[in-house]
């Protein structure tokens, strides 16, 4: 329970931090730090949850597709310039954003993440890849700002950084690929 | 050989659905095909706005079909030695039909006619014959398709590796590298290792370049690099053709075995041909790209080289390989087997022309003449179709099932049948022919993708048409009795 807490916590002070501050007045500040942690703070509660033989989940959360679907459309939102312009000039919707990271990417991630199996991780990771991929590309080559508030070097600078990251999580995800562990092995259970 | 299991029911059924498809898909496509020629033999008249739709179709589908046939041969092998997720068949098949109606809804309702390369930035750029909703239809049917085999081969991976670990060893490096005494891993085990590292890496690519080029179709100011997106598109499109022939060749791994009592041996010459293959096909794509006067030299430099390298080391083997299992064993030829070997050598030769292609100095002057169509039409007829036609017929005659197979026991075979042998030779003649005439068009300048070919290139597309003739019948023989025999096809 105080693990809980804990994680709650952290999202409020951050979003409490944010709504106070400018911090996210920087473009990477909000891409690649503000939504990693909200969504971590989500994550960590969520698999604080062992829901897996709950009835409710079984019913609606089979291998935890629903969840990471849910995860998956609502950062896809948060990712459309337009949105992110007007949470960055509006605190309602700024606070709209950090309670949606939380609860609907970050918390049904952690829920799902545990019963979803190689395939559906696997297929999750190529499509982050590839979303970090094309987000990364528009951005750097964007003529224009795609959002007002921010500006075209800070937007181009986003892309790399997005496309550096692409790449490193690429190795990280190979890596273990190439090095065996039998415990590994052992989990690659069939089924979607 | 692990002792085989029969087939689910399910996974029977989809496998059969696989074949059945494909088989009637590739007949249609070679009609498709030989309208084409037949067109620029004027010997009937087909409009140039409806001959690009064709090439796109014909193109598209080909490279699909090619797809869903070879991962047919990929999961009916692999599953002799891991524990595969059947569903994962009919997830694949949904997507590949959904997405085969919205590319052909695009080409034929909505007028689409990019070519199956659907270059950036043509698919923006219908000038009125089609619509931002045909490219649409095309580019997102292309990712269903994609989306499917996604799937597949990530089951694939999943499968192996729960078997063998982890990628070196599936790949037999600690074989190759170590000196490990450990067992080889079987042919179907690395074959199916090397093309999920590949095929994986090469959708991820697909599924960046398709997303931005739909994104453009909407905000035309997106406007991506088109040399950056032609070296995504081919990489992509490349790496999953050739993955087919690594496929289809699992084939020849397993049958030939089969119909000989002997057994396909896997050593350090196979592994590291295998290993060195999975390198280099991903760094061959840019002899497609030479005449972009822009890209790197380096790239060009590079891609001559592996393409030197990539496909003789595999070929080699494979052929090697198949010769000695062959010589003197005694084996009593079928239709599969027969086919089978006539793949072997239908992948050997068709790599002479792409080879000559992927030279700096001769692409310069022949990669947009017919020389091109003429190497990979060499060995996709007389290789990769051959293999999967091989492995459908295998699939067919399966009256024999009933006896185990024994790996030091040839199986019984199904004698050919007048009909069996007039078609197979008469397409081996037809593929070999209409490549050739592909290949001289191209020495003799004559440009590819033209819908209308001046008269003194006629005569080409003519003796073209006949050969197409040929392979079009013996397909319809072939494929009538795979399709009419495929209720009684193997259950094991």
């Amino acid at each position: 329970m105080i693990e809980r807490i804990f994680w709650i916590f952290c999202a409020l002070a951050y979003s409490l931090f944010a709504i106070n501050t400018n911090f996210e007045a920087s473009m990477i500040n909000n891409v690649l730090i503000a939504y990693t942690l909200l969504i971590y703070c989500g994550w960590k509660l969520g698999s604080s949850f062992d829901i897996e033989q709950h009835w409710l989940n079984k019913l609606s959360n089979y291998k935890g597709i629903a969840g990471v679907l849910i995860a998956s459309f609502t950062l896809a939102f948060w990712m459309i310039p337009n949105w992110m312009e007007l949470a960055a000039s509006n605190t309602q919707i700024q606070l709209i954003k950090h309670f949606s990271m939380f609860t609907l990417v970050g918390l049904p991630l952690g829920l799902s993440w545990s019963q979803s199996n190689f395939v559906i991780r696997g297929f999750v990771k190529i499509e982050l890849l590839s979303m970090l991929l094309r987000l990364g590309w528009i951005y750097l080559i964007s003529p224009t700002r795609l959002c007002n508030i921010y500006s075209l070097s800070e937007q181009a600078l986003l892309g790399k950084a997005l496309l550096s990251l692409a790449v490193a999580l690429t190795l990280y995800y190979l890596y273990p690929l190439f090095v065996d562990q039998n415990d590994r092995a052992k989990k690659l259970t069939p089924g979607l | 050989m692990s002792p085989l299991q029969p087939l689910n029911k399910s996974a029977r059924l989809a496998i059969l659905c696989y074949v059945g498809i494909s088989a009637i898909v590739f007949l249609l496509m070679m009609i498709v095909g030989l309208v084409m020629r037949a067109s620029q033999a004027q010997l009937i008249g087909v409009p140039p706005q409806f001959f690009y739709q064709l090439m796109t179709a014909h193109g598209g589908s080909m490279i699909v079909t090619s797809g869903l046939a070879a991962s047919a041969v990929l999961w009916y092998f692999l599953r002799r030695y891991t524990n595969l997720y059947t569903p994962i068949l009919w997830i694949n098949l949904g997507l590949f039909l959904t997405g085969v109606v919205l590319i052909l809804g695009s080409i034929f309702i909505g007028g689409f006619a990019g070519a199956w390369t659907f270059l950036f930035p043509l698919p923006s750029h219908g000038l009125g014959i089609w619509s931002t909703g045909a490219a649409t239809a095309f580019i997102v049917g292309l990712l269903l398709i994609g989306v499917g085999f996604l799937i597949f081969y990530l089951e694939v991976a999943r499968a192996i590796l729960k078997e063998y670990g982890s990628i070196p060893k599936a790949l037999g490096w600690p074989q190759l590298f170590k000196n490990s005494s450990d067992t080889m891993p079987p042919a179907t085990i690395v074959a199916g290792t090397m093309v999920f590292i590949v095929n994986i890496l090469g959708i991820l690519a697909g599924a960046v370049v398709l997303v931005l080029i739909l994104i453009n179709l909407y905000v035309p100011r997106f406007e991506v690099d088109p040399l950056l997106t032609k070296n995504l598109t081919y990489f992509f499109g490349h790496v999953f053709i050739n993955a087919t022939i690594y496929q289809a060749v699992i084939a020849v791994y397993e049958l030939l075995p089969q119909y000989t009592g002997r057994t396909w041996k896997v050593n350090k010459v196979f592994l590291a041909a295998w290993t060195a293959s999975s390198l280099m096909v991903m760094a061959v794509y840019p002899h497609h790209l030479m005449m972009d006067f822009a890209m790197p030299s380096w790239m060009a430099i590079s891609a001559q080289i592996f393409s030197y390298a990539n496909g003789i080391p595999l070929i080699i083997v494979t052929a090697w390989g198949a010769l000695t299992i062959v010589h003197r064993s005694g084996i009593k030829w079928d239709a599969a087997s027969l086919l089978l070997m006539i793949a072997i050598f239908g992948w050997s030769a068709g790599v002479i022309p792409a080879i000559i292609d992927a030279t700096v100095a001769v692409n310069k002057v022949m990669h947009n003449t017919l020389w091109v169509p003429g190497h990979f039409h060499f060995y996709l007829l007389t290789g990769l179709v051959a293999m999967l036609l091989g492995f459908m017929i295998y699939m067919i005659n399966g009256d024999d099932q009933s006896a185990p197979i024994n790996p030091n026991k040839p199986i019984d075979v199904k004698p050919m049948t007048a009909a069996d042998t007039s078609a197979i030779w008469v397409y081996t003649l037809g593929s070999i022919g209409f490549s050739m005439m592909f290949l001289i068009s191209g020495t003799a300048s004559v440009p590819r993708r033209w819908a209308e070919h001046f008269p003194e290139w006629i005569v080409y597309s003519q003796v073209a048409t006949v050969f197409g003739s040929f392979i079009v019948l013996a397909m319809l023989i072939l494929v009538i009795k795979i399709v009419i025999r495929l209720p009684k096809a193997r259950t094991l």
